[in-house]
């Protein structure tokens, strides 16, 4: 049973207790922000840096946390934020463009062991990884994560209407994707 | 009858017994789950209907995630293991940083090796091409001594030395000076019996 953000955050803020209260936080949302970074950037041994570099940063960071959002709406943003700067750099150290790494994310994919082509969760992935990059982050948060677009607007800095409209195009080539695949 | 007494107390017993225990469940709920409860089934019912509007296919593909994880993954991440972790990575970066100052180090060594080098070279080829004339003229300025080639004719380069005439100061001294001068300079000064004037 997790303890409550506020009552974490609480023991956080006193040096005896801030490193028990570190490893609850880190327990209680690791799994869901692990499968939010897993989603972007597909290879666990990626994902598993980025997420160690999050922690990092929000043990640096959680101190000076303002409270005037959700905690996890804070961590997703954090979250997110380190996905997108490390395809970032993959595209920048390998010199690749847009459409070359979603093939390499896409073969990455393939290369999962459980991998198998005629099964539908497997095409599910391979068609978000054909959308771009805003849409799958949107597509991700609404369709994996159930976030509200009210919450979603806070993470992505973006207007409800807008993530609306995303979701939509988003859902729509995934299944187009689906189908003719 | 008597055992239809013996029901009714035990009724009686069980009734006081579990009229003294608490009704408050035992079992506890997050904070904040019944006034959110309904928020999340709204949302819950209202993404499922919207994606059966868009795109239905998607309500029928299981939301789990197919990829492989390593066995008792979130099981290991801890505080502890990512700060020796990243530990690591910082002593990796600070020896990183440390070859990195070493090879820029060595590279200067290279190079201002090489410039030696060269510049010995372009001394030498330089002392090679100066005339034995500029050569005489230079020390002629600089020394009483007199250098001239007897032979111009030819391309002989050795030289007569003739002495000048020497410094008035020498000529205004008289001999006594000079040998007094003499006795106290000849341990540290120039043996003048290996000279051939």
């Amino acid at each position: 049973m997790h303890k409550e953000d506020s009552e974490l955050l609480l023991e956080f803020r006193n040096e005896a207790t801030k490193e028990n209260a570190f490893n609850q936080i880190l327990k209680k949302y690791q799994e869901r922000l692990y499968w939010h970074i897993r989603r972007m950037i597909v290879s666990h041994e990626d994902t598993n840096d980025v997420l160690q570099n999050l922690f990092v940063k929000v043990w640096k960071g959680l101190q000076n946390f303002r409270e005037d959002s959700q905690l996890y709406t804070w961590l997703y943003r954090i979250a997110t934020n380190e996905s997108l700067t490390f395809l970032e750099q993959q595209k920048k150290h390998a010199s690749v463009s847009m459409t070359d790494l979603e093939d390499t994310l896409g073969n990455r994919i393939k290369a999962d062991q459980n991998f198998d082509a005629t099964r539908l969760e497997w095409k599910l992935q391979l068609a978000i990884q054909s959308l771009p990059e805003r849409q799958k982050l949107v597509f991700n948060l609404r369709y994996y994560d159930e976030l509200p677009y009210q919450e979603m607007s806070k993470i992505l800095e973006t207007s409800e209407g807008a993530l609306k409209a995303s979701y939509h195009h988003a859902a729509k080539k995934v299944e187009e994707y689906i189908k003719t695949h | 009858m008597k055992e239809e007494e013996n029901i009714l107390n035990h009724q009686n017993e069980e009734n006081s017994f579990l009229q003294g225990l608490s009704r408050v469940m035992p079992y506890t709920v997050p904070a904040e789950y019944f006034e959110s409860l309904d928020k999340n089934i709204c949302n819950s019912i209202q993404l499922e209907e919207e994606t059966a509007e868009i795109a239905p296919l998607l309500n029928r593909i299981e939301k789990k995630m197919p990829y492989s994880i390593p066995e008792n993954y979130f099981e290991t991440v801890s505080f502890k293991s990512i700060s020796e972790k990243k530990g690591k990575v910082i002593q990796l970066q600070i020896w990183k940083r440390v070859m990195a100052a070493a090879v820029i180090i060595g590279i200067m060594l290279t190079t201002i090796s090489i410039w030696n080098i060269q510049r010995k070279a372009d001394i030498s080829l330089a002392i090679h091409q100066v005339k034995t004339e500029d050569l005489v003229n230079q020390l002629d300025t600089s020394s009483g001594i007199i250098y001239t080639n007897t032979d111009t004719d030819t391309d002989d380069t050795s030289v007569a030395i003739e002495v000048s005439e020497p410094q008035e100061d020498l000529q205004l001294a008289s001999d006594e000076d000079l040998q007094e001068y003499i006795n106290e300079n000849i341990d540290t000064q120039y043996n003048y019996n290996n000279v051939d004037i």
